[in-house]
């Protein structure tokens, strides 16, 4: 398998001249192609940041991170902006929609910054909606809907451009466990296709429909292991082993 | 990103600060409208000015006393002064009819007379204009004839009325043949002149007209005239002929430097170019003030652009974390800019040209000769302008936009 993500000793610090908080301490670990992998800690060590620096949203301090064998802190802004559109989709932990645009073009936002015509975007959106099960939400603003909903349209969005890797922050947080599993599903489903996807989360049980677990732990990799025993999600949401 | 898109973005948004983008549009066409109503209204001046100089004929010379080495208008030095030029004789007249292009020549002096029909008075001007004057200045006759050669030559006692004059004492009647009182003396009418209106300010209705030779005899006792005025035949001779003319008057006044002159020689051409150079100094002036309120008006597009680019720093964070580039922002946040500019220039320009209609309507409606016209430069001018300060104005917001960090920029909200 050839690699997606190499990590080496990557360090995060945010902060001005006066106080340096350290967030990550140095991590090293890679990622292949169309692996699932599930990053988990405790609150406040560092998941989110992690994530937002292998989709290439915030930069690293120290360390190096290579993204299919380049060196991302040397690619230019717009090659990044080319691949946030064309191949990673995200599910951000707080939805981060708009709130006085539609669900329908909340989902696809992605799409404008792509060649897809109008009538393209809009399909696609109005089946990623049906799917998530907001078929009949497509002109609410995010307001109206409730912290589910507003998760499924997160959901959508981050699907909405086929992306090759899903980074999925707290995807199932607001969810109940029916609707978290069927979102499961649909990434376990997308994993079968070949898509690579990073999911972070605090819940053992949702981490363990991954395929191998990276547990943070005070700035550092606690530990990183294949799961086990797989959790496999099926259509209703029901557990079948 | 396709410009449709970015199109309907950027006017989605405008149009969700629907108060903010009105009153930002009225601000700025109220500026854009200025530039139009100025313009438009410099046109009006200038065909209202220039129209009035249409009663003369551009071929004609005018020679004016003037007060020697002062001034730059004699006559105006010499009644400021006091100081009276009594060196154009009559005889100089009939020597400058003698130059080779010139064909005809009337002098003319001017007098405030009361005059007397019946039981009515009126103070009016009397034009003391020699018999040509009639053909040199293309006088329309309303009725009757203007007086000939042979009256002036004979100082016969009779006038040719301004049509103010004719309506107030004839009414109805015909004028042809009455008898008016000048200073007690009888004169009788001639003619008519049509109607004139107003011409540099001075009515031309309720003036009547007189032979010089009669003024001079009958009433001031003098034979100097305020000025001539001469038809040239061949205007490409212009020049030359005015050179003539100087020099003809200088040996006749025996004068040799030409800073001494007792009188001043000007074409209409001239006098047309230097109204022309007023009024469009006038209007440019004018111009000047009105951009200095659009460039305001483009410190206050810049000063919205800002707050809205602060406003929406989370949604241009978003967009950027989904693929948006730098210069889709970029131009998401010009091209709002810009429609909110073009669109003051659109109003701008509908309130520009109506406002200058209602000018015309007035100025009409007071009896000048104002003409409407909004030139296709000013619109082009106005919509581009507020275009292009649009983008002008809206390139520092809008780079900020774009330069915005993805994560830090969602964070902020
Ligand atoms: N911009 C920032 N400036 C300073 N500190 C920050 C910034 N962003 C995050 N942090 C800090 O970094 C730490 C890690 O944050 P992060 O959001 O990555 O945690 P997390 O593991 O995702 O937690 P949770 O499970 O609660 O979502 C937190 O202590 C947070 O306060
Ligand atoms: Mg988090």
């Amino acid at each position: 398998m050839s690699k997606l993500i190499e990590v080496k000793d990557l360090k995060k610090e945010y902060g001005n001249d006066e106080v340096i908080t350290k967030i990550l301490h140095g991590l090293t670990f890679d990622i292949d192609k169309g692996e699932f992998v599930s990053i988990m800690g405790p609150s406040g060590s560092g998941k989110s940041t992690l994530m937002h620096i292998l989709g290439f949203l915030d930069t690293l301090s120290e360390g190096q991170f290579l993204f299919e064998g380049r060196d991302v802190s040397k690619l230019e802004d717009d090659e990044l902006a080319d691949m946030r559109s064309s191949k990673i989709g995200f599910v951000f932990q707080a939805f981060n929609l708009l709130n006085r645009s539609t669900t329908l073009e909340n989902v696809m936002l992605p799409l404008l910054y792509t060649d897809t015509p109008k009538k393209e975007r809009v399909k696609r959106a109005t089946d990623l909606l049906n799917q998530v099960g907001l078929g009949h939400r497509l002109d609410y603003t995010p307001n109206k809907l409730s912290g589910g909903e507003k998760q499924r349209v997160a959901i959508a969005r981050a699907l909405v451009n086929d992306p090759d890797i899903i980074f999925a922050d707290e995807p199932t947080g607001n969810l109940d466990s029916k609707s978290g599993l069927q979102v499961m599903k649909i990434l376990q489903d997308l994993n079968e296709k070949g898509h690579s996807i990073i999911l972070v989360t605090h819940e053992k049980y949702t981490a363990e429909h991954a395929k191998r677990i990276i547990m943070l732990k005070d700035g550092l990799i606690e530990y990183d292991q294949p799961v086990e025993h797989r959790q496999i999600a099926d259509e209703n949401g029901t557990l079948i082993k | 990103m396709l410009f449709k898109d970015l199109f309907t973005i950027s006017s989605s948004a405008l149009l969700r600060q629907k108060m903010r983008t009105i009153l930002t549009i009225i601000a700025l066409s109220i500026g854009i409208a200025s530039v139009v109503i100025i313009i438009s209204a410099g046109k009006g001046l200038e065909s209202m000015v220039l129209g009035e100089l249409d009663v003369y004929s551009p071929n004609t010379l005018n020679i004016e006393v003037r007060v020697p080495g002062k001034g730059e208008t004699g006559s105006a030095t010499s009644m400021a002064t006091g100081v009276t030029i009594t060196s154009l004789k009559n005889d100089d007249m009939e020597e400058i009819v003698k130059l080779p292009n010139i064909s005809l020549a009337y002098n003319y002096v001017t007098s405030q007379q009361v005059i007397k029909y019946r039981e009515q008075n009126k103070t009016v001007t009397v034009f003391g204009y020699g018999a040509d004057a009639a053909r040199v200045d293309n006088l329309k006759i309303l009725e009757g004839r203007f007086y000939t050669a042979e009256e002036e030559k004979s100082v016969a006692q009779v006038v040719f009325i301004g049509y103010k004059i004719k309506d107030d004492f004839f009414g109805e009647d015909t004028a042809i043949g009455k008898s008016i009182f000048i200073k007690g003396k009888s004169f009788r009418v001639v003619g008519v002149q049509e109607e004139m209106g107003a011409s540099f300010g001075f009515d031309m209705d309720s003036i009547i007209y007189i032979p010089t030779k009669t003024l001079q005899k009958r009433f001031l006792g003098t034979d100097y005239a305020m000025g001539i005025n001469a038809h040239v035949i061949d205007m490409s001779q212009l020049e030359n002929t005015k050179e003539d003319v100087e020099m003809l008057l200088r040996d006749r006044h025996d004068i040799t430097d030409p800073d001494k002159d007792d009188f001043k020689v000007t074409t209409m051409e001239e006098i047309r170019s230097t109204l022309e150079t007023v009024v469009g100094g006038i209007t440019l002036l004018l111009i000047a003030l009105v951009c200095i309120s659009l460039l305001v008006g483009g410190v206050g597009i810049t000063n919205i652009m800002y707050v809205t680019v602060t406003e929406r720093t989370f949604e241009i964070g978003l967009r950027k974390s989904l693929g948006a580039k730098s210069k889709d922002v970029l131009w998401q946040f010009l091209v709002e800019a810009m429609i909110l500019t073009a669109s003051g220039g659109v109003v701008g320009v509908i309130f520009g040209v109506l406002i200058s209609y209602l000018i015309y309507l007035g100025a009409t409606g007071f009896g000048l000769k104002w003409a409407f016209a909004v030139p296709i430069y000013a619109i082009v001018l106005a919509i581009g302008f507020s275009t292009s300060v649009g983008l002008f104005f809206g390139i520092y917001p809008a780079k900020k936009a774009a330069s915005l960090d993805p994560i830090v920029a969602i964070r902020k909200d």
